[in-house]
């Protein structure tokens, strides 16, 4: 994302799971809470006054709907985000060929400390009476910061890890300007699914190993019959 | 012209006849009735409340990017935010100032996420 304006507020949030869980905590009504930064956006005239013309029942109720769209629209799992970027980590994607290699090997990894940029700029158009007033962009920038962390992989798969500390900070972007922003501490070791584990590598190598795994299992039924 | 009160009522059959054509059109009516309210009320949930609607843009695919650092982490390329781009990783011994910067898209892993937690 380029240079954006701030008007965001910092807070931080424990053990979250998705990236609205971060933003807006997990008992809070989400889209309300996303209507009221689209509102806020609004008053501090980044929407061009777009609205300015609605009753202001109507202005809300333009923003709500949006919410709810955008809600859709920036949820995601933290893991899910996560996963890709260390598809990309050299170290990691070399333990994972090795031990995708040799069935039953596990490997542990230590993790060099990194950080994974992820962002996402969805839009929500709003119209009344059938003409579009304007094109909301909304949009999410997320910097995980990982250290000293020990992976544990088997069969190509991330299925734990050891130690090591994750904090996330998430971002709420309204028409380039960052409305919110808010920290978190993720605990990888519970969002990571330990059996089967996450894929580090693309989904052709997983298919050739088991290819090779089949007719190393013929060839060994062939000969003790 | 025949008065009012001398003329024949009608006949047993005739009278079904009649009560039957009122029962039908009372019936088509209030189909036709609750076809009008359906369709208005579906308008009204297309629509919401007061005239407004929101269509959705997704947008393009989320853009991640790595970066590792290492003996020079500070170098000019760290910190720079790359374009949404193929999966990709620097060569093993290759990556510049010790830095490892690449990005991916998440689409193409969220299908990789396989099994609940602790399964």
């Amino acid at each position: 994302m380029t240079e954006r304006a701030r008007l965001a507020s910092t807070t931080v949030v424990r053990r979250p799971r998705t990236t609205l869980e971060v933003l807006f905590s997990p008992d809070t009504d989400t889209a309300g809470a996303l209507a009221r930064q689209i509102l806020a956006a609004e008053a501090a005239g980044l929407l061009g006054g777009a609205l300015k013309p609605l009753p202001e029942a109507t202005r809300h109720a333009a923003c709500q709907q949006a919410a709810v769209h955008g809600v859709r629209l920036l949820d995601a799992d933290l893991i899910g985000l996560v996963v890709p970027g260390w598809q990309a980590h050299r170290d990691l994607a070399i333990a994972a060929r090795r031990t995708l290699a040799a069935p039953g090997r596990t490997e542990r990894p230590e993790l060099a400390e990194h950080r994974i940029t992820v962002s996402q700029q969805p839009a929500v158009t709003i119209e009344a009476e059938g003409r579009g007033l304007i094109t909301v962009r909304l949009g999410l920038a997320v910097d995980f910061d990982i250290t000293g962390l020990t992976a544990q992989l088997s069969a190509g798969r991330l299925t734990a890890f050891c130690g090591g500390r994750c904090d996330a900070r998430v971002t709420l972007v309204i028409q380039e300007t960052d409305m919110l922003t808010r920290h978190a501490h993720v605990d990888l070791a519970t969002l990571t699914p330990a059996s089967p584990g996450l894929r580090l590598l693309p989904a052709r190598a997983y298919l050739v190993a088991q290819e090779i795994e089949d007719s190393a299992a013929r060839l060994t039924s062939r000969r003790a019959g | 012209m025949v008065p009012l009160a001398a003329a024949e009522p009608a006949s047993g059959s005739a009278h079904w006849t009649i009560m039957s054509l009122e029962i039908t059109l009372a019936v088509a009516l209030f189909v036709a009735g609750l076809l009008i309210d359906r369709r208005a009320s579906r308008r009204r949930r297309t629509t919401g409340e007061h005239g407004v609607r929101a269509i959705a843009h997704p947008g393009a695919p989320i853009t991640v990017a790595l970066q590792v650092s290492g003996a020079h982490a500070a170098g000019p390329l760290a910190g720079r935010e790359l374009a949404a781009g193929p999966l990709g990783t620097s060569p093993p011994g290759t990556s510049p100032l010790g830095t490892e910067l690449v990005a991916a898209r998440a689409g193409e892993a969220g299908d990789q996420l396989c099994g609940g937690q602790g399964g």
